[in-house]
């Protein structure tokens, strides 16, 4: 596999319907590069001299966000409504937003203090996968989460990172994730709470799971984390599961 | 992992089984395990003449919703009807009861073209 390169963007704060169309508009644009160029295979070089086309124009881009929404609920396409806890009223008193979304998984919370992460990677230049893609997106948490001293665990049939997924009555998920994948092109990814403030989950039932709880690095460490430090490690071992290189610009 | 011969595959883990110029579909035993648990098939492109490898429905996971392609050209004259109601058959019997669609193929020589057991066993290593 040749190394690919993931153009990384860090959005900072922003709405989480503008980091939404962000994501379509990047996937779409790989979705058209990849139709144009599976057209164009049958007389490639007669087209490309026609339209004057460079081959690399057709080559679909990896990339990687980084974004932290204000405070906002999300519900996965087949989600469960009833797992929104919270009156329309009382959310709107709060602040907090609400959107269906079209990933997979149930109810989430995303807001300040949160790292989420969307990498719109083309599967088909890594592996046509998807699970192998969760399990390695688990994997780049795991590795952040041993840099800090915590042992980060999967839970097998309930994708995402947890802390002592075996003893019952103390699992605890410190990062969702729910993707979708569109002609291998994926979007949407992973929440990592790192001082995120835990009480916007009491009002849902997170990822539709009733009997276990969410967790922060601030709370399993005691302490409020340097976020940019830790979104420092994400990336770099984001790179190293990946195998990619993250490119700025 | 099972992957019967007398069936043929695409690198997207689809299989397909030709009878005259109907063909059914499904995902592979492959796909069904790396998905995890299934709930919920969606085809809206029934009656619709589609090319080979274009994005007939999507399948949607616990935690993933994705993409599926039709193998070769032709039209989708069925969804199962059993997954409306028991998409796990998707999961516990890929082959059989948790097929996915039925369609016509244009032309089913584009059936031989596709993988054979050994070739999509190599694919998923």
């Amino acid at each position: 596999m040749n190394k690919q390169q993931i153009k990384f963007e860090d959005l900072g704060r922003m709405d989480y319907q503008a980091a939404w169309d962000y994501q379509e508009s990047l996937l779409q644009e790989n979705v058209r590069k990849k139709t144009e160029a599976r057209s164009l295979v049958p007389d490639a070089g007669a087209l490309q001299s026609d339209f004057n086309l460079p081959v690399s124009d057709l080559s679909t881009r990896h990339h990687l966000l980084f974004v932290e929404h204000p405070p906002v609920y999300t519900l996965g396409k087949s989600g469960n409504i009833e797992n929104v806890l919270i009156s329309e009223e009382m959310r709107s008193v709060k602040g907090i937003e609400f959107f269906r979304t079209n990933r997979g998984g149930d109810i989430t919370f995303h807001g300040p203090g949160q790292i989420v992460g969307y990498p719109i990677l083309d599967l088909e230049k890594f592996y046509t996968d998807i699970g192998k893609y969760l399990r390695n997106i688990e994997e780049v948490i795991i590795l952040t989460l041993a840099e800090y001293g915590i042992k980060g665990d999967r839970s097998p049939g309930e994708t995402g990172v947890w802390i002592d997924p075996d003893i019952k009555g103390r699992e605890r998920k410190i990062c969702a994730i729910g993707v979708r994948s569109s002609r291998w092109i994926t979007m949407h990814g992973f929440a990592l709470n790192v001082n995120t403030d835990l009480n916007y989950f009491n009002f849902i039932v997170p990822c539709g799971i009733t009997d276990k709880q969410v967790t922060s690095l601030e709370k399993e460490l005691g302490y409020t984390m340097d976020f940019e430090a830790v979104k420092e490690k994400v990336k770099n071992n984001f790179s190293r599961v990946f195998e990619a290189d993250l490119v700025t610009g | 992992m099972n992957f019967p011969s007398n069936l043929r595959y695409t690198k997207d883990h689809e299989w397909i089984s030709l009878d005259g110029n109907v063909a059914t579909i499904g995902i592979t035993d492959f796909a069904q395990r790396e998905l995890g648990d299934i709930v919920y098939v969606e085809v809206e492109t029934i009656g619709k003449a589609l090319e080979a490898g274009a994005v007939f429905g999507t399948v949607e996971a616990v935690k993933t919703v994705s993409d599926l392609y039709l193998p070769v050209a032709g039209t989708i004259t069925e969804l199962n009807p059993a997954l409306g109601s028991a998409p796990e058959l998707v999961n516990n019997d890929p082959y059989n009861a948790g097929w996915m669609i039925k369609m016509t193929v244009n032309n089913p020589a584009d059936v031989d073209g596709l993988l054979d057991a050994a070739g999509y066993q190599a694919v998923v290593g």
